[in-house]
């Protein structure tokens, strides 16, 4: 039990930092990053790091990492994700939506032009001249990753083919 | 190093018989569906490795199983993004694919009628009973509204502004 106490000491003080990093002004990814280590090292240290029995600090370190990851999704998701956005509108309505006034709300083009406007302030997309160009090395690869994998796991490059 | 040693191969099998016959299974049991097949897999791998190295204690067995649903849990995260696409990676793959030239303005609207991302979310959120769609009118049914709060309160604890779409 010493590994799964070790990780989830290591995920509060993660998400203490995050919170303290953030609100002492750190930009996202800093905040990020320092969390992620502190709690790593908190995690790896409570689990009794010893080379004669690497088994705890180990096992604490793969549960942090999985535990820390899914906080990330969980933070980042209630950042920037479609399905968190749609059931917040839908909770504060408090009551049915009509669906046409949804849809014409929250369409497809605003959404695209939202993503490429953060895309293009981040720049790893220029315009020039009526045309977009993705200049970020990072970002292409997880697109074409993102699409081999799909290929080769569902045999189809997007849920929409 | 037993705990580790059974989690990881547990995960590691498990993930190769998804990936093996997801594109066969229906879209709502594609990422669930992980979690059973790394499950299946720890009793598959922890009665093997047992035979030759006896896990001595019912915490060992419980670390194991935690370990292994939260290698699972992460696996299903990112299996999202292979289920679902993601609109930004779209659109970045939608401007690659123009080559040289770029992806020209006009071309945007076209890209967008063509992805229905809206509509897919609405999709998964009415199969997976979170809201319901009677056609004319949406409703949400507050299945995960405590999340929801817990993030809202997150958030606020953090002091940052959600982006829109």
């Amino acid at each position: 039990m010493e590994a799964l106490t070790a990780a989830a000491a290591g995920l509060v003080v993660s998400a203490a930092t995050h919170v303290l990093s953030l609100r002492l002004g750190l930009d996202s990814l800093r905040a990020y990053a320092v969390c992620f280590l502190n709690g790593l090292l908190v995690a790896i240290t409570a689990a009794g790091f010893s080379t004669a029995n690497l088994g705890p600090p180990v096992t604490s370190f793969l549960l942090f990492i999985c535990w820390w990851f899914i906080f990330l999704c969980f933070v980042n998701t209630g950042e920037t994700s479609l399905r968190v956005r749609i059931l917040r509108e839908l909770l504060a309505a408090n009551g049915p939506v009509p669906k046409h006034e949804f849809i014409e709300r929250y369409n497809d083009k605003s959404l695209i032009y939202i993503r490429l406007s953060r895309l293009i302030r981040g720049g790893a997309i220029i315009e020039r001249d009526g045309h977009f160009f993705v200049i970020s090395f990072t970002l292409r690869i997880l697109a074409r990753y993102s699409r081999l994998l799909k290929l080769i796991i569902l045999g189809q490059h997007s849920e929409f083919a | 190093m037993i705990v580790p040693t059974i989690g990881v191969l547990s995960a590691i099998l498990g993930a190769i018989w998804h990936a093996a016959i997801v594109r066969w299974l229906p879209q709502n049991m594609r990422i669930v569906s992980i979690l059973g097949f790394d499950f299946f897999a720890l009793i598959i791998v922890g009665f093997t490795v047992s035979t030759f190295d006896h896990i001595a204690s019912a915490d060992d067995w419980f670390t194991t199983l935690v370990l292994t649903m939260s290698l699972a849990s992460a696996h299903m995260l990112v299996f999202t993004l292979v289920a679902y696409d993601s609109p930004t990676l779209s659109l970045t793959n939608a401007i690659l694919d123009h080559g040289s030239l770029g992806m020209p303005i006009e071309a945007l609207d076209e890209f967008s009628s063509r992805h229905p991302f809206i509509e897919s979310r609405l999709a998964s959120l009415v199969s997976a009973g979170i809201i319901k769609d009677d056609g004319h009118s949406l409703i949400f049914r507050g299945k995960v509204g405590l999340l929801l709060r817990v993030s809202e309160a997150y958030r606020r604890l953090c002091g940052s502004q959600a982006k829109g779409g």
